[in-house]
């Protein structure tokens, strides 16, 4: 496969002035505006249908066997038993006898039978023989010097050491210097709609339904493992219920019933379950950070030197970005991923930025305190220059007139009673951007139009943004645009994740959109006694610029069409997208003292993201992003047991997120840079939640508790910590 | 320095079956996404003919291990 080469800084095109997003004397209409998602009442009323929901006639079920154990090598599979159960069809091997499995959860082989509770019983029935290997739970264990070697290349793997400036200057500098280990925890992946497809083959052709968050993407990667053309794979996800980044690999849960379906000549249909979606659909890796920072008395940092590891599972690495966003004139750091035997870490909404945030922002308050100095006032001293993709300070400030930080008080709440408050604050940053997206947009004779994009949905509302996007540049009502998406027959889209989706494809609908208007406008433009070039389309007609009274209703000008539509076609161009966003959080909590239950009050998120195409779709990922590093910080926590290696809490009853009395009030403000065309918004705002809320309970309490979750038994026993150091009641 | 997505994988040196999502992400190159942090590596890796993230000889699929000399490596 070619591999994705550097591409030179892109110059914006002809058609970035022709079609930019608004050239006078046109006017903005319906973009910037609070559009409903299109699909909401179907997705609330159950007639959208899911991956989930695919039924097929003659569908079989297909059920994985898995590894109980974190480590083992298959000795045999005896498919016997299940073979012989009611309603199997077919068996598959996924790893052959003599292979190891790396992880509980790990797939050895398949079966498949007539329904889902038949497949589920048979797969209990293969007899698979382990021969239970040596593996890590922890860390720690695969760390230690005499550890047995269960991973060929080494257990661990240290990077090269990154340094800039001059170290040991820098500390000299320092008034103030600080010694700490922060750490973050593995989380899964909890989507609601578990990793799914249903595989059916016509001849040499599959379709595919797979829940995920790239059908181009997807494509290209079923053709490669079944080693078909790509030609003959469709992909198709209408509609799916989250992804976060864990479903952008085609893994066993597609390539399996891809396989049997072919083998059975019958549709096969994969669901995993919960527990299956816990160990083996991806998390977000652990994050250790052994630091020493410098202070000057003035609140200048002079130096920062960290060591740092992490793990991504069973074999991937684990690094993040650090220290993160403020400037350390003088810094030094080694990381070394370390491997034990869990599930494989995958993408999870900003790769590696929340826990780089937590650390460097948890630094940054002890820090102000060392100096005596309010945290956001350090913040200001080290920020890196203002720019319009790097606008913290400016942010800091608004947000801390809006959010009252004059309320907060000095570390640690002195008022009596056991329930303390606090406030916090974080900033983040996303790079994003976004490329090759296609769209191709179909005006009928009748006036309604059709908008097709090979994009996906993972639930940002991108099905509602080509109405929005093709609405405003054609001027037609929203309701005579239909949108058609997630269908890799469609024009290509690049997989929505890294914060690109948007992005790659509102250029190249608007650029699809542009050139349909201006044919309809070549078409119409004698019935209005006008020249094309003199007309313009907004709120449903089309009109003359100079006269707007000289004007057709849009269907009215369609109809002038006759019986030939006007179609046209887009790709990406640079100038209608940007790359890299700025944004800030600020948290209020109160946290019992008595029974460790931290409660967030209030949460403002001042984010930036170029063009906002529809407000009521951007706040939304600020929500659902707030709300996500909400549960990093006080929910999610995956619980192993050291001495088995087991996760102990897969599920949704022991794996915590938060409730609808858990999430705060959440206050946004999105700032306009309409001038940098659009920016992805999925990924920045789950950065900062989590470290803002920790400095906001460091804050109440005045004690530091430098990892996470914040769970109750967590929050008591630093309590009691501090107390029996000497550090007086919190 | 790469993009933080897109980590160091170079035709020819690498296996030709390795991936990761920066590969499908459409994101454009951009040399100022690291001015506010240094480079770090923060990808997952699978590979092709597995469809996992172990390889063949089933050992893991990663940048330094997924080259020449592996046996199932290719080019």
């Amino acid at each position: 496969m070619q591999q994705p080469t550097p591409q030179p800084t892109p110059q914006p095109t002809e058609n970035a002035t022709k079609y930019a997003w608004t050239v006078p004397p046109d006017r903005t209409r319906v973009i910037g505006t609070s559009v409903p998602r299109v699909d909401g009442p179907d997705k609330v009323s159950g007639r959208a249908k899911y991956t989930y929901d695919i039924a097929r006639p003659g569908m079989l079920h297909a059920r994985a066997v898995r590894s109980p154990h974190p480590h083992a090598r298959i000795v045999s599979i005896d498919f016997s038993a299940a073979k012989a159960a009611p309603g199997v069809r077919g068996v598959l091997t996924w790893k052959d006898p003599g292979t190891e499995v790396m992880y509980q959860g790990d797939v050895v082989a398949a079966v498949a039978a007539d329904t889902e509770p038949q497949a589920r019983d048979a797969a209990r029935l293969v007899r698979v023989e382990y021969e239970v290997l040596p593996f890590f739970s922890s860390e720690a264990a695969a760390m230690q010097p005499d550890a047995p070697v269960v991973f060929p290349n080494g257990n661990t793997q240290a990077g090269q050491t990154q340094e800039t400036g001059d170290l040991a200057a820098g500390f000299a500098a320092a008034a103030h210097t600080l010694e700490a280990t922060y750490s973050t925890h593995v989380i899964t992946h909890v989507c609601l709609e578990s990793h799914c497809s249903v595989c059916e083959w016509n001849g040499d052709q599959l379709t595919a339904w797979v829940s995920t968050q790239g059908v181009h993407a997807s494509k290209q990667q079923i053709a490669g493992a079944l080693k078909i053309d790509q030609a003959n794979v469709r992909v198709i996800c209408q509609y799916m219920g989250g992804g976060f980044g864990s479903k952008v690999t085609a893994d066993a849960p597609i390539i399996i019933p891809a396989r049997m379906s072919k083998d059975l000549g019958a549709p096969v249909k994969m669901v995993l379950d919960r527990k299956e979606e816990h160990l083996d659909s991806g998390n977000r890796p652990s994050a250790f950070a052994r630091v020493r920072a410098g202070v000057s008395a003035d609140g200048m940092l002079t130096a920062f030197d960290g060591v740092t590891w992490g793990t991504g599972g069973a074999g991937q690495g684990a690094n993040f970005p650090l220290p993160y966003i403020y400037q350390f004139p003088n810094r030094r750091r080694a990381h070394t991923n370390v491997y034990i035997n869990t599930g494989l870490q995958r993408p999870m909404r900003a790769p590696g930025h929340p826990q780089g945030c937590f650390v460097t922002e948890m630094l940054l308050d002890e820090l102000a305190d060392l100096v005596g100095l309010d945290p956001l006032e350090l913040r200001l001293k080290n920020l890196p220059p203002t720019a319009p993709d790097a606008m913290w300070a400016e942010y800091y400030r608004m947000g801390a007139k809006q959010f009252g930080w004059d309320r907060r008080h000095p570390t640690g709440d002195r008022n009596p009673g056991p329930i303390k408050t606090g406030m916090g604050v974080s900033a983040n940053q996303w790079g994003g951007g976004g490329r090759a997206g296609a769209a191709h947009v179909r005006i009928q004779p009748d006036g309604s139009v059709l908008v097709q994009c090979g994009s996906q949905d993972l639930g940002t509302g991108t099905r509602t943004l080509l109405p929005v996007i093709a609405g405003e540049t054609l001027g037609a009502p929203l309701d005579a645009i239909r949108a058609e998406i997630g269908d890799s027959n469609l024009p290509f889209a690049g997989v929505s994740g890294g914060s690109t989706a948007t992005p790659g494809i509102a250029p190249a609908i608007r650029i699809a959109s542009g050139r349909a208007r201006d044919a309809l406008f070549a078409r119409v433009a004698s019935a209005l006694d006008a020249a094309p070039e003199e007309l313009a389309a907004g709120d449903g007609r089309i009109f003359v610029k100079a006269a707007p009274e000289r004007s057709l209703a849009w269907r009215a000008a369609c109809k002038l069409l006759g019986q030939e539509p006007i179609t046209a076609d887009g790709q990406w161009e640079p100038g209608f997208s940007s790359v890299n966003t700025s944004g800030v959080q600020f948290a209020e909590v109160t946290v019992d003292t008595e029974t460790g239950i931290v409660k967030v009050t209030r949460i403002l998120a001042i984010q930036d993201c170029g063009l906002v195409l529809d407000r009521l779709l951007a706040e939304s990922q600020v929500y659902g992003g707030v709300i996500g590093s909400l549960n990093f910080a006080l929910f999610e926590d995956r619980t192993l047991d050291p001495r088995t290696g087991v996760m102990l809490n897969p599920n949704m009853e022991h794996y915590l997120l938060a409730g609808m009395t858990d999430v705060p009030q959440i206050d946004v403000v999105l700032m306009d840079m309409p001038e940098r065309g659009v920016i992805g918004i999925g990924e920045p705002p789950t950065v900062s939640t989590a470290s803002a809320i920790a400095n906001a309970v460091r804050n109440a309490l005045g004690v530091p508790i430098r990892s996470l979750p914040l769970h109750p038994h967590r929050v008591l026993a630093a309590i009691d910590a501090h107390t029996n150091s000497g550090g007086g009641p919190a | 320095m790469h993009h933080p997505d897109s980590p160091a994988v170079v035709p020819g040196v690498q296996c030709e079956h390795i991936r990761h999502k920066a590969m499908y992400v459409m994101s454009v190159e951009n040399r100022d996404a690291l001015r506010f942090y240094d480079a770090y590596d923060s990808a997952s890796y699978w590979c092709q003919e597995t469809s996992s993230g172990f390889g063949p000889d089933g050992h893991p699929v990663r940048p330094d291990c997924c080259i020449a000399g592996r046996g199932c490596c290719r080019h």
